[in-house]
């Protein structure tokens, strides 16, 4: 087996069995189920506050395992080890992202459909939602990795990064729930589509370079 | 193989830490780092891997400017710090394992250099911090790397597992291996060469008429 297959087990096992894929998905559930029970006393529940609501709530619960990306590798030294492994930091942080996605992000898409009902998204429009999530979601992790290395070495920054994390969210959150919402209406918007898939690549194609040479500042 | 450090130097911030350190060394030969606390062993170790930039000078790899040269250095450079480089959720076992599949190499089970062999199946959390100390040495096994860097190997050992220790890197420099130590007591071993760094006042201070 290849060298980074290693690390990306390691990452996978290390995540999943950590608190943070837990608490995310529980974070997740009860913002909707909290914003969609007090939007309902009002009875103007259209579908644009509920598509709204379901991708601010997937933002917020990914930022909250982005701290522990680096931060526990730099404090114990893996981090030392791994600048000195054979494989490049670009593939490491790329690794990181990979796992991010597959444990934050794809939960709580698995948890989609489900969440939609409370919400009052009909389950088919929950469907193609899911399928604008699977486009959107990767661009979250990839850009966060920019956060957590620039966050490195600071105790106690949870809210830092998430407030210069937040708004880089934007573009994927606009464009995320443009789609979403005219989906619910069944009306299909491709040039928005291609605008949120070109983000989404442009963000796995640069940012693991841009947190490395961040990571390596950090260093020299 | 041959490492060549010419009059590097480190400041941190507006003071300088060392300058002006000149070394040469062969294969199979130990460089003990030496100095009292604060005097920049642990930078000087972290310069030496390329964790730090150099203010001046270089550092050559038979003849080969390898300063800025990731790969050589991830190559032949191994760095064991303060930290252990451990991951306390896992087994001893499970963080062999890793080490292994990183570097694609094995670890000698047979011979077991740092004799692991007794607590394999614990956690590293339920280890003590001496036999935490000896995990982490039996990465040195592992990687078969030609420089070894560390700082400090032997915090929390007792007398055996610096014995352990000694018969390792002995074995290491018979191999061609060469080693890098920062270190306060000799660890009965007769270094080839000898860094000694001194405590430096910072060029503010010796500016400043206050002080």
């Amino acid at each position: 087996m290849k060298p980074f297959i290693y690390i990306l087990r390691h990452e996978m096992k290390f995540s999943t069995t950590s608190k943070s894929l837990f608490l995310s998905t529980c974070f997740f559930i009860i913002i909707i189920l909290t914003a969609s029970i007090s939007i309902s006393q009002f009875g103007v529940k259209t579908s644009a506050t509920s598509v709204a609501i379901l991708w601010i709530a997937l933002a917020l619960s990914a930022l909250l395992s982005v701290k522990v990306m680096f931060q526990t590798d730099y404090d114990d030294g893996t981090l030392d080890w791994l600048m000195l492994s054979p494989i490049s930091l670009e593939t490491i942080i790329m690794l990181k992202a990979i796992t991010h996605w597959l444990t934050t992000c794809l939960p709580m898409m698995v948890l989609t459909p489900l969440v939609c009902i409370p919400l009052g998204i009909a389950f088919d429009s929950a469907l193609w939602i899911l399928l604008v999530m699977l486009i959107g979601t990767p661009a979250i992790s990839f850009i966060s990795t920019i956060g957590a290395a620039l966050t490195l070495g600071e105790r106690g920054s949870h809210l830092l990064l998430s407030i210069f994390i937040l708004p880089t969210f934007l573009p994927i959150l606009v464009f995320g729930i443009k789609i979403s919402m005219l989906l619910t209406n069944s009306i299909y918007d491709s040039s928005a589509f291609l605008i949120l898939l070109a983000i989404s690549l442009v963000c796995i194609a640069i940012t693991p370079f841009i947190t490395s040479m961040i990571i390596k500042v950090h260093y020299t | 193989m041959k490492l060549t450090g010419h009059s590097l130097s480190c400041k941190r911030g507006e003071s300088l830490i060392f300058s002006e350190i000149n070394f040469s060394i062969n294969s199979g030969s130990i460089c003990f780092v030496k100095g009292s606390n604060g005097s920049g062993k642990s930078t000087l170790i972290r310069l030496l891997v390329g964790f730090l930039k150099s203010e001046t000078g270089y550092i050559t790899l038979d003849d080969q400017d390898i300063t800025n040269d990731r790969e050589i250095r991830a190559e032949n450079f191994l760095y064991l710090g303060h930290e252990n480089v451990l991951k306390p959720q896992l087994t001893v076992i499970e963080q062999i394992l890793l080490w292994q599949g990183v570097s694609q190499n094995t670890y000698n089970f047979e011979s077991d250099p740092m004799k692991v062999h007794s607590i394999l199946k614990k956690k590293l959390y339920q280890c003590s911090e001496g036999q935490r100390r000896r995990v982490a040495l039996t990465r040195l096994s592992i990687e078969k790397k030609r420089f070894w860097f560390l700082d400090e190997p032997t915090v929390s050992l007792d007398d055996n597992n610096v014995q352990l220790f000694k018969e390792s890197l002995k074995d290491h420099c018979d191999n061609g291996g060469s080693a890098f130590i920062a270190t306060h007591d000799n660890i009965g071993i007769n270094p080839s060469f000898e860094i000694l760094l001194s405590m430096k006042k910072s060029s503010t201070e010796q500016n400043d008429p206050f002080i």
